[in-house]
């Protein structure tokens, strides 16, 4: 059976200035289908998509939607034409309510002599929440009041009311809940049923075997080829990304044991949202992994652990030092690292380049009488990292903002490596990375516990979870449920029964 | 699109971007020199001009410090008035030149120490705090000159006036903020901080010092700055200081310094922009346009320099609004 075609892409190319993000890309969105868009951080996919949703414009080549020829100036005309876009970066205003979000460019619809009926439109976006299947946000809600992971959710309703033709989704899933996540593919299967088009973003292929019924592969800004369902294979996919067979263990393999001693302990910990009673201990040597549901506590234990979030009551001590830790200032200093989950507004000046970036964690390192920071010092500082962690950028001085997810966070992983940290909390460190700097990164964490630092790793992958930790506690509900020791037979399905 | 992208791009470069105010006054003294017919360029104008700048210059150095950690202070010029008013106060009570030179920096310093205390006791964001004084110590200078005048006497300051005092204290000060803001922790921190707030405390840096010594070290530029304007009126009354606050602004902005501060900071904004201010004002005025249309010729610059130095990003707005 012919498939019926809702927009092409011919001989797509993009620069941005001396950089060609896409090179004479042939694509095509099918009606009524699932197609998934994938490829190794910097292959070109966002920009496709953002190409196709009018962020930008191609620098050549041409486009046709619905059998006309498609040239949109900007996301507001692709809105107002049918296609929908979930970015991968924030996409909603802090300072306006859910319901503005929802219906920003849209406010005419409630509008009456110059007057917007703030009634109507909540009543409005109460509904869409509530069609999608959001129960815990509410329209009156402030953006800037909701997690991450909800405002995603806003960003879903606000493309469902678009009621779009064709719904692009640029890696969502990694900042979704479980909840968030069964939103948007119930979402996504509604609109594909009801003859409309889905194109997804993702770094999950496993995720995207499941849900997709074509997955196109985008290599370095070229296309590679395109799968039918059928022809699907994770293996074969992974290999088509990188463009070479995937060898050796993608996680560690050895058993190797970690030292008696204890290096942070944290006793009894209780916040005031989150966390109860909760005890731990992090020892030398050792990868901790912490797992659960994203809304178990566990993001916020990482920021408890480095002195970011108040306690009500218990304490965290870094044991060898005699030191609680209570602020971040306390933890840097006494050789602690964290790297958020919320990456970019967190972890990163993102209009800065690299160079300072990684320079500001060695102020005290890098300089010559007590007072003055050497220049030399820190380029070299800085330069070790650029190199060692295989950056891909033009040069140091690149500004942090326009480098593609793994190489974002190899800046982020950079700053503490230059520092020379014993104690790394590390919350999603792969979140949005692509398998092959996933791979570099698995590969790093275990050479770090080889010399002999200690490792938090917080995540919602169970696979990495099981694949990389000496031991894992699983958290539900704020505390600890169960606790599970290095083993080659531990299965995901073990794990999740003290998830859920 | 594509033009724009080249642009950003260009505002990337960091050379570029560093020395685009530099480019940008020599273009401003050309267009001048030719609209005039030359007479923008006499020795007379340039040295005019010169005078002007110095003592916005002055303390605007100090306030590129402040700026850059992305905090503001709007209460420059009441501080700076009322820094003239005391110093002058204790020169005639004890006709020591030297003495009021120590009391303009101590009250200077004062100052912006009090802003920090205050802030960190109410637990109220530095901005806040200089918002309430700017009317505060405004109102209080003309409770205190009221329409009357404070005079030293020009026989008191006029051997530091041949000596050209006001452009050597701006030389010493501005090397001094130089090398801190280009050389030390404390600049590398306050650019950091003025980039990413949270990302700064993650890293272990402590805001509240920084910021702190980043007020006083401008504390010391208000009084310098307060110091020079004895020395160059050789009084003071009720609108002294008058318009400081908004030029500072507009001097540190018009020469590249970003409102919200960070990495694009510069500390020779407050010279460079000092004296692109005062060019702006007296070429306008010798092309003979009135006074009304300068102050608005100097928005629109304004404008410009606040949306090509911002930090807007490509997607909708996330950044230090949460």
């Amino acid at each position: 059976m012919e498939q019926e075609v809702l927009l092409t892409c011919k001989s797509i190319t993009k620069d941005f200035g001396a950089t060609r993000a896409l090179d004479s890309v042939d694509f095509s969105v099918v009606k009524g289908k699932v197609c998934g868009l994938v490829g190794e951080n910097g292959s070109g996919k966002s920009t496709l998509a953002s190409i196709i949703a009018g962020i930008y414009q191609s620098s050549s080549g041409t486009m046709a939607y619905m059998g006309k020829e498609w040239t949109p100036k900007n996301s507001l005309e692709a809105q107002n034409n049918g296609i929908g876009i979930i970015l991968q970066e924030a996409g909603t205003i802090p300072l306006l309510s859910v319901a503005q979000n929802i219906f920003i460019g849209q406010e005419k619809l409630f509008q009456k002599n110059l007057i917007i009926n703030k009634k109507a439109m909540n009543k409005a976006a109460n509904d869409v929440l509530q069609d999608i299947g959001a129960k815990n946000i509410r329209a009156e809600m402030m953006a800037r009041m909701l997690n991450m992971q909800e405002l995603k959710v806003v960003e879903i309703a606000k493309a469902y009311n678009c009621d779009p033709r064709i719904f692009i989704v640029d890696e969502t899933t990694n900042v979704l809940s479980h909840d968030g996540r069964e939103i948007l593919f119930r979402l996504i299967h509604k609109l594909a049923g009801e003859g409309k088009s889905v194109l997804i973003i993702s770094h999950d292929i496993e995720e995207l075997i499941e849900h997709c019924d074509m997955i196109t592969v985008l290599k370095d800004g070229k296309m590679v080829t395109t799968l039918e369902k059928h022809e699907f294979d994770a293996k074969k996919i992974k290999n088509l990304m990188v463009g070479r067979e995937i060898k050796g263990d993608y996680y560690r393999s050895d058993m190797d044991p970690y030292s008696d001693e204890v290096l942070l302990e944290a006793d009894n910990i209780t916040t005031l949202g989150e966390l109860t009673n909760l005890s731990m201990q992090l020892h030398k040597g050792e990868i901790l992994g912490i797992g659960g549901l994203s809304d178990c506590g566990m993001h916020t234990l990482g920021k408890v652990l480095y002195g970011e979030e108040r306690l009500a009551g218990g304490k965290v001590t870094l044991t060898q030092k005699n030191v609680t830790v209570t602020k971040a200032e306390a933890a840097v200093k006494n050789g602690m690292a964290y790297i958020s989950k919320d990456r970019d507004r967190e972890s990163l000046a993102l209009d800065a380049p690299i160079f300072q970036n990684i320079a500001i964690s060695g102020l005290d390192v890098n300089q010559i009488v007590n007072f003055f920071v050497s220049g030399k010092k820190e380029k070299q500082y800085v330069n070790e990292q650029v190199e060692g962690l295989k950056m891909r950028c033009r040069s140091e001085y690149q500004i942090v903002r326009t480098l593609s997810g793994g190489n974002k966070q190899k800046v982020a992983f950079g700053k503490w490596f230059a520092k020379g940290s014993d104690i790394f909390i590390m919350d999603c460190p792969t979140r949005g990375i692509d398998i092959g700097v996933k791979q570099e990164m698995y590969r790093l964490i275990y050479n770090m516990k080889k010399e002999g630092k200690s490792i938090i790793l917080i995540s919602e992958e169970l696979p990495e979870l099981i694949g990389m930790s000496d031991r894992i506690l699983i958290m539900k509900n704020g505390s600890i449920s169960k606790e599970f020791m290095r083993s080659g037979d531990l299965s995901e399905s073990e794990v999740i029964e003290y998830m859920i | 699109m594509k033009n724009k992208i080249k642009i950003s791009e260009l505002l990337d470069n960091r050379y570029f971007s560093y020395f685009l105010p530099i480019l940008l006054l020599f273009a401003l003294t050309l267009f001048f020199g030719v609209t005039t017919g030359g007479s923008f360029l006499r020795l007379q104008n340039l040295q005019m001009i010169l005078n002007q700048a110095v003592l916005v210059g002055i303390v605007a150095t100090g306030a590129v410090l402040i700026y850059s950690s992305g905090n503001m202070n709007i209460a420059m010029g009441g501080s700076t008035a009322i820094t003239c008013i005391v110093a002058v106060h204790v020169y005639l009570a004890t006709e020591s030149m030297l003495l009021m030179f120590l009391a303009s920096i101590l009250v200077g310093i004062a100052f912006m120490g009090m802003f920090c205390v205050l802030s960190e006791v109410f637990k109220l964001s530095v901005v806040v705090i200089t918002v309430l004084f700017m009317t505060m110590l405004i109102s209080l200078q003309e409770w205190i000159v009221g329409g009357k005048t404070l005079k030293v006497g020009y026989d008191a300051v006029r051997n530091l006036q041949e000596m050209n005092v006001p452009i050597i204290i701006l030389v010493i000060y501005f090397a001094i903020c130089f090398v801190v803001f280009e050389f030390t922790k404390l600049g590398r921190t306050l650019k950091f901080i003025g980039e990413n707030k949270n990302c700064a405390r993650q890293t272990g840096i402590k805001e509240s010092a920084a910021v702190t010594i980043a007020f006083l070290l401008s504390g010391l530029g208000v009084g310098l700055g307060a110091f020079s304007i004895i020395v160059r009126a050789s009084s003071v009354g009720g609108t002294t200081a008058g318009g400081l606050n908004m030029e500072v602004v507009l001097a540190i902005v018009l020469a590249g310094t970003p409102m919200t501060g960070g990495n694009k900071s510069k500390i020779f904004s407050g010279i460079v922009g000092a004296v692109m201010v005062t060019m702006m004002n007296n070429g306008l005025l010798l092309l003979g346009v009135n006074s009304i249309y300068i102050q608005a010729i100097r928005g629109v610059f304004f404008i410009i320099m606040v949306m090509l130095s911002g930090k807007r990003p490509e997607v909708l707005p996330v950044k230090d609004m949460v």
